[in-house]
This record gives C-alpha cells, sequence and structure tokens, in this order.
C-alpha cells in the first residue's frame, strides 16, 4: 500500500479543521513548554549540585615541623589513593602568604613566627564527592603519621546529600506528571480531530481500507503536530531563556540536548496520542 | 452467495430482525421494501459485516458472519459495492477525486487508478463534472459518482440503501437504468427502497420485510 497515499492524506489534514489543528498544536506548545523548561530547571539543579560538589576539598594538616621532603612524601601517598583525583600541597610559606592576601597582615610580623601548618587540599573524584566517602576516606587519613587534622565542609556535603534524592525524585515525579498531563492534553485533542473527520474514516471502511491503512494519515498527522509543537516551543524555550539571561541571572545554563528533548518528547507524544486515538475510534467504528 | 440463515438481532432490547432467511444469486437483482424501520438497511449492513447478528449466520461468498476475523473484513468490503440515500461523498474533493478515494484508499497504483477512474467516469456520464466539488454538481450527479466509486473496484454485488431517495422521479429513472446497466453486465444488485413506482417501472424480485420479518417474496 501506498506510504505516499498516507503522507499525503496525514499533510491535507492540517488544511481540514483549522479550529482542532489549532487547539491540538496550541496545546502541544503549552505542553512542551512546560516540559522543556522543567527540564532546564533540572539541568540546572544538577549543575548548581556538581559545581559544590567539585568545589568541595578536603584539607590535610600536617605537623607543623614537617620539612617539605616529608610532606611531599604524604602528598605521594594521598595521590595513589582510588578516591583521590588531585592533591595540592601548600607549604608553610605559602600558607603564610595566603593568610596575608586574605587577612592583609603578616602573620609573622604579628606573632614573630609562622604557626601555620604545612597542609595539602585534596579533590575528590566525581564518584567519591559525597559525604559517606569523604568522612571515609578523612578517618583514614588521620591515622597517618604526621598528619594533625583533617577538614571538610562537611555540614554543607550532608545538607547537599540529604535532600539532593529528595529534589531529583520531585523533579521525576513532577516530569512524569507533566509528560501525562502532556499526552491527555493532546490525546484529547487529536480526538476532536479525528472526529472531525469521522465521514472520510467511514468513507474509507466502507470501500475496504484496512485498519493499517485508515490509522496511518492520522500517525502521520500526529507526529506532524508533534514536530511542529516541539518546535514551536523550542523556539518560545530559547527566546525565555534569552530573556531571562538578559533580564534576571546571567548563569543560567541551557544545552542542545535539552532541545532535542522537547522536540523527540512532542513526536513521539504526538504518535502516542493519535494512536490512542484512532484505535479507540476505529474499535468503535469497525 | 449470500445467504442469511435465521437471522436475528437486538439492539438495545428491540428486536430488529427476527428469523430471516434468504438467498441472493449470483447476478440477481433483488428489491427489499417495507416501511421504514422494518430492518431493510440493517440486512444491508449485516452483508457488509458493519453488525453481526446474535442468532444465525449471513454468508457472503467465502466469508461467514460466525467466522470473520476483524481484518477480514475490509477484504470482505472490497468485494462489495454501497450506495447510500445520502452519497456520503467527500465535501473536500472534486468528483474525480471521490472516486479515485476507492482505489487509492485500498491500495491502486498511481496509473492503474487513472485509467479506471476516467473509464468508470465515462460510464456514468461524469466526465464534464470531473473537477467540481460536490456541493456544485445536482443531487443526481452526486448519486452517480457514489455509484462510480462503488463499482471501480468491480463488486459482484452493489448494496443500495434508497438510492433515490433524495431524488426527483426522472432523476430517480436516470439511476435506475445505470443500476440495470451494471446489472446487465453481471452485478448483482439489492436495493432497499419503499418507492413502489420504482419497482413496477423496473421489475426485479421482491423481498418484503415487516418489523423485522420476512412477509413475502
Amino acid at each position: 500500500m501506498s506510504l505516499g497515499f498516507s503522507i499525503k492524506e496525514g499533510l491535507k489534514g492540517f488544511g481540514r479543521a483549522r479550529m482542532a489543528t489549532f487547539i491540538t498544536i496550541t496545546s502541544v506548545v503549552l505542553a512542551l513548554i512546560m516540559i522543556g523548561l522543567f527540564i532546564l530547571l533540572a539541568i540546572n539543579i544538577d549543575h548548581w549540585v556538581g559545581e559544590k560538589r567539585r568545589h568541595l576539598q578536603v584539607e590535610v594538616f600536617l605537623e607543623p615541623a614537617f620539612t617539605d621532603l616529608q610532606a611531599q612524601k604524604i602528598v605521594a601517598k594521598l595521590k595513589k589513593l582510588p578516591e583521590v583525583q588531585s592533591v595540592q600541597y601548600i607549604s608553610q610559606q605559602e600558607a603564610a602568604e595566603r593568610f596575608k592576601k586574605e587577612f592583609g597582615r603578616d602573620v609573622r610580623e604579628v606573632l614573630g613566627t609562622n604557626p601555620l601548618p604545612p597542609s595539602c587540599i585534596v579533590r575528590m573524584k566525581p564518584a567519591y564527592q559525597n559525604a559517606q566517602a569523604i568522612a571515609r576516606l578523612s578517618q583514614i587519613i588521620r591515622t597517618w603519621d604526621g598528619v594533625s587534622d583533617v577538614v571538610y565542609g562537611q555540614s554543607l556535603l550532608k545538607i547537599i546529600d540529604r535532600y539532593v534524592t529528595l529534589v531529583y525524585l520531585i523533579i521525576i515525579g513532577l516530569g512524569l506528571l507533566l509528560l501525562v498531563v502532556a499526552t491527555v492534553l493532546i490525546h484529547n485533542s487529536v480526538r476532536l480531530i479525528i472526529y472531525a473527520r469521522h465521514e472520510i474514516i467511514e468513507i474509507m471502511k466502507l470501500v475496504g481500507a484496512t485498519r493499517a491503512f485508515i490509522r496511518r494519515p492520522f500517525l502521520v498527522e500526529g507526529i506532524l503536530y508533534g514536530f511542529i509543537g516541539g518546535a514551536i516551543a523550542d523556539l518560545v524555550i530559547w527566546i525565555l531563556v534569552r530573556v531571562f539571561q538578559n533580564w534576571v541571572y546571567a548563569g543560567i545554563i541551557q544545552n542542545w540536548q535539552s532541545y532535542a528533548i522537547v522536540l523527540g518528547l512532542g513526536i513521539l507524544i504526538g504518535f502516542i496520542s493519535s494512536e490512542m486515538s484512532v484505535n479507540k475510534h476505529l474499535n468503535r467504528l469497525i | 452467495m449470500i445467504e442469511f440463515y435465521n437471522v436475528s438481532l437486538n439492539i438495545d432490547g428491540k428486536k430488529i430482525l427476527q428469523n430471516v432467511s434468504f438467498r441472493l444469486f449470483k447476478g440477481e437483482f433483488a428489491y427489499i421494501v417495507g416501511p421504514s424501520g422494518a430492518g431493510k438497511s440493517t440486512i444491508l449492513k449485516l452483508i457488509y459485516m458493519d453488525i453481526f447478528p446474535d442468532q444465525g449466520m449471513v454468508i457472503v461468498n467465502n466469508y461467514s458472519s460466525a467466522k470473520i476475523r476483524r481484518h477480514e473484513i475490509p477484504y470482505l468490503r472490497r468485494e462489495l459495492g454501497v450506495v447510500f440515500q445520502d452519497f456520503k461523498l467527500l465535501p473536500d474533493r472534486n468528483v474525480y477525486e471521490n472516486v479515485a478515494f476507492a482505489l487509492r484508499a485500498t491500495g491502486g497504483k498511481p496509473r492503474e487508478i487513472r485509467h479506471r477512474v476516467v473509464r468508470m467516469l465515462n460510464e456514468v456520464n461524469l466526465s464534464q463534472q470531473r473537477s467540481m466539488l460536490p456541493e456544485k454538481i445536482s443531487g443526481g450527479e452526486k448519486q452517480r459518482v457514489a455509484i462510480a466509486r462503488a463499482i471501480i473496484n468491480d463488486p459482484f454485488i452493489v448494496l443500495a440503501d434508497e438510492p433515490t431517495g433524495n431524488l426527483d422521479a426522472r432523476t430517480s429513472r436516470e439511476i435506475m437504468e445505470i443500476f440495470e446497466r451494471i446489472n446487465r453486465k453481471g452485478t448483482a444488485i439489492l436495493m432497499a427502497t419503499h418507492d413502489q413506482s420504482l419497482i413496477e417501472q423496473y421489475p426485479h424480485r421482491v423481498i418484503k420485510i415487516e418489523e423485522g420479518r420476512i412477509v413475502s417474496e
């Protein structure tokens, strides 16, 4: 059977029942804008959490009496740990300079000596940027000879760990809800279109068109609605992001994948909802 | 080729047909007559298997209402032609496209479609009106388009449900002449009507039905 006929009929569908077409595309666009903005929100939250985790550092303080040579041994030992991404050694000298930069006064002049111990700033590999892994590692390092203390942003880490899973669960839940709402919305609109064309379905049935053949133009049409709706939604989201970046907060991040997801979801929802509507209608008629 | 065996049908608790049995043979022309609501249209719907009997069986060629599967129904319908009182034309397509639609919807090849539609439009005298929309042509012409669409797949039978119901006497005769011509070529005709004068002018077998029962043949 000719696929050309199905595509041609599907395209013709746009011209007919203009009101129903308009309502359908509008609902597709609105639903996809909601989903798209939601995806952007999720990306930004994920990015923020990632940044916070990335900047988490473990400070390992060494005995003040340690020489640089002794300290380098600790650095080498730290670097060998599987959880560790990088180690930065800060000598007593560097610590004093940092103090001066931060507080404006030279600690050696104030106290007559430099009490600041040498230290190592340890950054974790992404897989270990969580409270549990860092606590475990800290405990191990603390037992090493020459290590006087291990310090890290315990409280922030705990907050992130506790709430991030919850936030992600809420995001996934709301995302699924939005998807269902969008599908129902589009499903109803496609039903309007099919109802507007029950005449053509009836005639197709009478002349002996198969179910698959009757369905195909509507599926083509559903996919087209999804595609056009997705493209318009992407455009609106892009404009909204630009406006937001210019007027509210420039640091908002976005990526092409989120736009592709919106377009892909549009096509998928268009296909699924027209499939559901046509089947329902044909079951009643045949 | 078409057989009704003790067919009974109830819809919403109402008896529509009761123990209806008859046979229609190859190339036959028969009328189903009776008052409105007697069950004439129901008999036609049972033949193109839009509905199924509660009891009994309808056999159309090799298909039986008791055994046919849903996916086989379109293939049964390709062996039939159906014509209605209200023509059932697609208002946004011209005469040519309305006739061609039957072939396109059953997967005909473009060249074959062109060839057959042109021949069919000649046969029902509509070549001049081929590019006109249904709203621009007369009732008689609309019914001729519907007939052309019904016979373009070379059916063995044409089922006609009050095909002259919306037409004046002269146009009705024109339509009847077309049915006669189709029948002479070997296609059976089963026509539901309550127009007694047409039956007298074009006498054929008459199946009379009242309150869902065949009362005479």
